[in-house]
């Protein structure tokens, strides 16, 4: 009896340790494993379609009818909300049933994902994703952890009679969308351009300039502004990079363009080739930035202002103009006066009118596919995505989502385009009446060593104060630059 | 000793024994897990260049050369020194005063007081962080409004868009978050403390100050130790009002090392676990210093009465 309350015992706490130790540890190997449910509905449907395989199958996509699939999805639940998400989602299960979804909605969705990931569980992990992946993909695909959705470009849209979603794109969608290691990973599925929003009834009312096509005609506008007392220009100085929105890199590529560098640029900027920071382009960008700065074209207390503050400022007419996105008018929808109106201006850098205006354009809203996923889960998550191309999906996702089409055949329809929110439609029509050249602005070279986060944090430290005219950027470019060379050399060992 | 007393005796020793096991186990072994385990996993992370995900190469003590060369580490723990240095005096210091005068002053609403000091407490770092940042607000901040009030008009000045006024900016809702508690631990340390004591000194013409300083702080000095342990440990651990108050901003004058510690790990741009690592166990070594310093300068001197 006592050695058999000593075996018990002993077991019993063995296998509480062994219980956390599981518990813990997780499965980590288990890389190519479907989820239980999808695993065992994927037997049964297996057997089924095997008997009676050509009607088990959808006629669009070549997936199996009664194989039930649930996909988990992680939702960034952003500026876009998520009405137009839910509709997508309705249509897509009543064309396949036999689909269902998972969702978790979140502003920190990111977040999410990233516990996830730490966790090392491929079953609990989201099937596909939005929003990012905080220090970004490119680890994560090198890794191959990530399903490239490059193929989709090639794949034919559900509603465009046999063209493929490369053939239906937007101009410009296809080269400028955001791709590592030559692929891409989150299937654009809208768009958002950046640059200057402002109150435009304000503009109308004052006679204010609303298309400077010059910087000296910007710099007279901002003049005008702010001598009728308003900020002439504000943005979330809590994000700093925000300001990148009206004076981003394409706005670097703007002033090479005038200076006949581009092509040298265009390539040391995508690759990281020094000098960086020091381009003589980049370092006329922050000179002009810093010397509004001293005029006070920015608020004085830009650093301690939120997204919602900045924009606020806009709205009820503190300021004239915020740096950020189109997608600003659905983010604001709720304290917006139902009369206010948005509109569009990019920052033109040249002093010919008839220079190109080079526009940070991104292509994007996508989701990301965990690799590790069944097969058929990422089927049915690449089906999922090319539906979003859908017309009437895209027309949710610019009506309620208050993005930008991708789709070049939207446009077709006058009454679609009527639908626009005022933004877009203002965004459309800056394109249509100027010369713009869309870019994401993004490097195709990823840099891993902390030294790039230092030389960025060199830089964000220092937009507010440059922007105040506090702080001579040439110092900061030159701190930066040195932190970048040996992020560089770091990674060249 | 007959045979049955034995047998008796074994089976309590096993039962004690079995009890302890089912005790601990699982505590302990939650502890080891869950908190030893990844400590000390943390001590072989610092020694990787390793973001999480790709194939880890060992450095030995790369992380710890380039730290000690990174001016942002020590711009940080400058910022965390000064936090360390203020805001336990201050929040000791307050809840020592609201305590002595809640207990020993006979007010009515003593305990209505009691639960609004502690109000702050029951507020997440979140809502104490958005509500100050609407209190320095330029535009619409109680504060501007306030000095108006007295005939000083701040023209919109944001008290956390200026690298003069951040940093001190953010020493109030560290305060204001941290009172609440301490006043709670203290008066109920006070109400233990012989009413004779004061009587006496009362009969000998002793004021207020002098019966809180030479009575009361006397007598729960090992509270006091350890709320300056508590206190000092958590200032220099914590990042989360300033994360959400300012981002480390403007121009990095609230950057405290937890803050930077996260942005290197979780970064936008990079995540480097192996560096942050460096910084967590540099930090680890800090707190272990600060605790030997304040029981150094708190002596450990109880009373009995």
């Amino acid at each position: 009896m006592k050695s058999f309350l000593k075996a018990a015992s002993a077991s019993l706490a063995s296998v509480v340790v062994l219980t956390s130790l599981a518990a813990c540890g997780g499965n980590n190997t288990n890389e190519n494993a479907a989820s239980p449910s999808a695993s065992a509905e994927a037997s049964a449907g297996a057997s089924a379609s095997a008997s009676d395989a050509g009607s088990q199958v959808y006629e669009e996509n070549g997936l199996p009818k009664d194989e039930k699939v649930t996909l988990k999805v992680g939702f960034f639940e952003g500026g876009m909300g998520r009405a137009w998400f839910d509709s997508a989602i309705a249509s897509f299960k009543e064309k396949f049933p036999n689909v269902s979804f998972d969702v978790t909605y979140s502003p920190t969705i990111s977040q999410v994902t990233q516990t996830k990931i730490a966790a090392n569980d491929d079953k609990d992990m989201f099937d596909l994703f939005s929003g990012s992946i905080p220090g970004g993909i490119s680890s994560y695909v090198e890794a191959g952890k990530l399903e490239s959705q490059e193929d989709l470009w090639d794949h034919k849209a559900y509603d465009a009679s046999g063209k493929t979603l490369k053939e239906i794109a937007f101009e410009g969608s296809f080269d400028s969308s955001p791709r590592t290691k030559g692929n891409t990973y989150a299937f654009p599925i809208s768009g958002s351009g950046s640059g200057l929003m402002y109150n435009k009834s304000l503009f109308e009312k004052n006679g204010w300039n609303e298309n400077p096509k010059t910087w000296s005609e910007f710099l007279k506008l901002c003049e005008d502004i702010k001598a009728a007392g308003l900020f002439p220009i504000t943005f979330p100085g809590v994000y700093p990079d925000y300001i990148t929105n009206a004076f981003g890199t394409p706005k670097v590529y703007e002033l090479a363009e005038e200076k006949g560098t581009l092509d040298k640029v265009y390539e040391d900027y995508h690759k990281f080739n020094q000098p960086y920071y020091l381009a003589p382009e980049n370092i006329e960008r922050w000179n002009r930035i810093y010397e509004m700065g001293k005029k006070g074209y920015f608020p004085s207390g830009l650093a301690a202002l939120n997204h919602t503050q900045s924009q606020m400022q806009v709205v009820q007419g503190k300021a004239a103009m915020v740096a950020t996105g189109t997608w600003v008018e659905n983010e604001m929808k709720q304290s917006t006066p139902a009369d206010f109106k948005w509109g569009y201006m990019s920052v033109p850098m040249a002093e010919n009118a008839d220079n190109t205006k080079w526009i940070t354009f991104t292509p994007g809203s996508g989701f990301l596919i965990w690799a590790a996923k069944p097969d058929l889960n990422k089927k049915w998550s690449k089906e999922f995505i090319v539906s979003l191309w859908n017309l009437d999906n895209q027309m949710e996702i610019a009506e309620k989502g208050g993005m930008l089409p991708l789709r070049a055949d939207f446009a077709d329809d006058a009454s679609r385009l009527a639908k626009l929110q005022s933004l877009p439609s203002a965004f459309l029509a800056y394109m249509k009446d100027n010369k713009v050249k869309m870019d994401s602005g993004a490097a195709d070279v990823t840099l891993t060593d902390p030294a790039f986060e230092q030389s960025t944090k060199v830089i964000s430290e220092a937009i507010t104060q440059i922007a105040t005219g506090k702080q001579e950027p040439q110092p900061k470019l030159q701190e930066a630059e040195d932190y970048l060379k040996k992020a560089i050399e770091a990674q060249g060992k | 000793m007959d045979k049955s007393a034995v047998i008796c005796c074994k089976r309590r020793t096993f039962k004690n024994g079995s009890f302890l096991t089912f005790a601990i186990v699982p505590t302990f072994g939650g502890y080891l897990l869950f908190a030893l385990y990844p400590n000390v996993l943390s001590i072989y992370y610092s020694l990787l260049d390793w973001n999480g995900i790709t194939k880890p190469k060992f450095i030995y003590f790369e992380n710890y050369v380039r730290l000690f060369n990174d001016r942002y580490v020590w711009r940080a723990l400058g910022h965390n020194l000064f936090y360390m240095a203020t805001v336990p005096i201050c929040v000791i210091l307050i809840s020592l005063v609201l305590s002595y005068l809640l207990t020993n002053k006979g007010y009515k609403g003593t305990s209505i007081f009691k639960v609004l000091f502690f109000f702050p407490n029951v507020l997440s770092t979140v809502v104490v962080s958005l509500l100050w940042a609407f209190i320095y607000d330029g535009s619409f901040g109680l504060l501007n409004a306030l000095l108006k009030l007295f005939g000083i008009d701040m023209n919109g000045f944001y008290w956390l868009g200026d690298t003069r006024t951040a940093m001190y900016a953010v020493l109030p809702p560290y305060v204001w978050a941290g009172v609440g508690l301490y006043i709670v631990i203290f008066m109920n340390a006070m109400t233990t403390i012989p009413k004779s004591l004061y009587e006496s000194a009362i009969l000998e013409g002793a004021s207020h100050m002098t019966r809180l300083f030479r009575i009361t702080i006397p007598l729960i000095t090992p509270l006091i130790r350890v709320s300056a342990i508590f206190l000092v440990l958590g200032t220099l651990k914590s990042l989360d009002l300033v994360l959400i108050l300012t981002r480390g901003g403007p121009a990095g004058s609230t950057d405290v090392i937890g803050l930077y510690m996260f942005n290197m790990a979780f970064g936008e741009q990079v995540q480097n676990y192996g560096y942050a690592s460096a910084i967590g166990m540099f930090l680890f070594f800090i707190l272990v210093s600060a605790k030997l310093v304040v029981d150094k300068l708190l002596p450990d001197r109880g009373y009995e009465y």
